[in-house]
């Protein structure tokens, strides 16, 4: 698997937060944004681009096409942060075989069916099956808006989820 | 390390709530408002009264405006007190700030990181995204 230093569910993509805390303290110098819709939309994807922090490269791919990427062998001095709205992404780019350690919950905003989760993240019950489905496979999945804050486990969340 | 805010108008207390917003509750960060009706001298002693001994050469105060009155009165104030002040601030070289503040490290290389952040953070989006076409004209770079 390439180098990737964190995977990330935000639904704001590349925003203040990923720019400003996470590249610089992880040391990233590629960021990997995984979404079907924004890698079909130019526009988008040229805003996104150009969101670029310094000396930072980057991608937008369809999940397809991440997930090819994401196999191949680590590339010497390669640093990636990946980015999907949604953890449902996440447990498609897990089920194909991509080794991820960890998946980080930053930001999942109320909307549609999602319901509070943990904090300012919501989920809708999909996204929660994909959540303890990536759990169930031995990913770490925990909330963390920046690096400064403690992570939070999402276990008990998981526990109050399932009992609805 | 007490990192104060000093501005025209509520600008301060609006960065100190951009900064709790990003990066979560923060301790240590004082915002001071310079209304239209106060007379900037008032607005310097209330900063001296803020200033305790352990304060000395242990805080960072940031002002919004070269030369302005809050900068002067906070220049004014380094006569006497051991400070560090950096002006011009927004609220990219403030996160920086409060980052490297946070992980512990000194009022120089608070000041430092407070300077490079604030390095280009000043955009002109349109010619931004213009040039983004530009080069998605020549080679893109794809994931592979």
């Amino acid at each position: 698997m390439r180098n990737v230093v964190l995977a990330r569910v935000d639904d704001r993509l590349i925003h203040g937060e990923v720019v400003s805390v996470w590249t610089p303290t992880l040391s990233a110098n590629a960021i990997l944004v995984v979404d079907d819709d924004v890698a079909k939309d130019d526009f988008n994807k040229r805003v996104i681009k150009s969101l670029a922090p310094e000396g930072v490269k980057v991608f937008v791919s369809s999940v397809e096409g991440a997930i090819k990427g994401l196999l191949k062998d680590p590339i010497s001095g390669e640093r990636v942060i990946v980015l999907a709205k949604s953890p449902i992404t996440f447990a498609r780019i897990v089920d194909a075989g991509v080794p991820l350690k960890e998946v980080n919950l930053g930001g999942m905003g109320l909307r549609g069916d999602r319901k509070t989760f943990i904090k300012n993240v919501a989920a809708s019950p999909v996204e929660v099956e994909a959540i303890r489905e990536m759990r169930d496979k031995g990913v770490h999945v925990f909330y963390q808006l920046v690096p400064e804050q403690a992570v939070i486990e999402v276990d008990e969340a998981l526990g109050r989820a399932g009992k609805e | 390390m007490k990192i104060i805010l000093v501005s025209h108008g509520r600008f301060s207390q609006g960065l100190k709530d951009g900064v709790q917003m990003l990066l979560g509750p923060q301790e240590d960060i004082e915002a001071f408002i310079l209304s239209a009706e106060e007379p900037p001298t008032e607005l310097g002693a209330r900063l001296a009264a803020a200033l305790s001994p352990e304060d000395e050469g242990n805080s960072v105060f940031f002002t919004d405006l070269y030369f302005g009155s809050p900068f002067n009165q906070v220049v004014e104030l380094s006569r006497t007190h051991d400070i560090y002040h950096v002006t011009g601030v927004n609220l990219p070289a403030l996160l920086e700030a409060v980052v490297v503040r946070n992980s512990g490290q000194s009022c120089e290389e608070v000041v430092a990181a407070a300077m490079a952040a604030s390095e280009g953070s000043i955009k002109d989006v349109r010619k931004l995204l213009a040039e983004q076409v530009n080069e998605d004209m020549g080679e893109e770079e794809e994931w592979r």
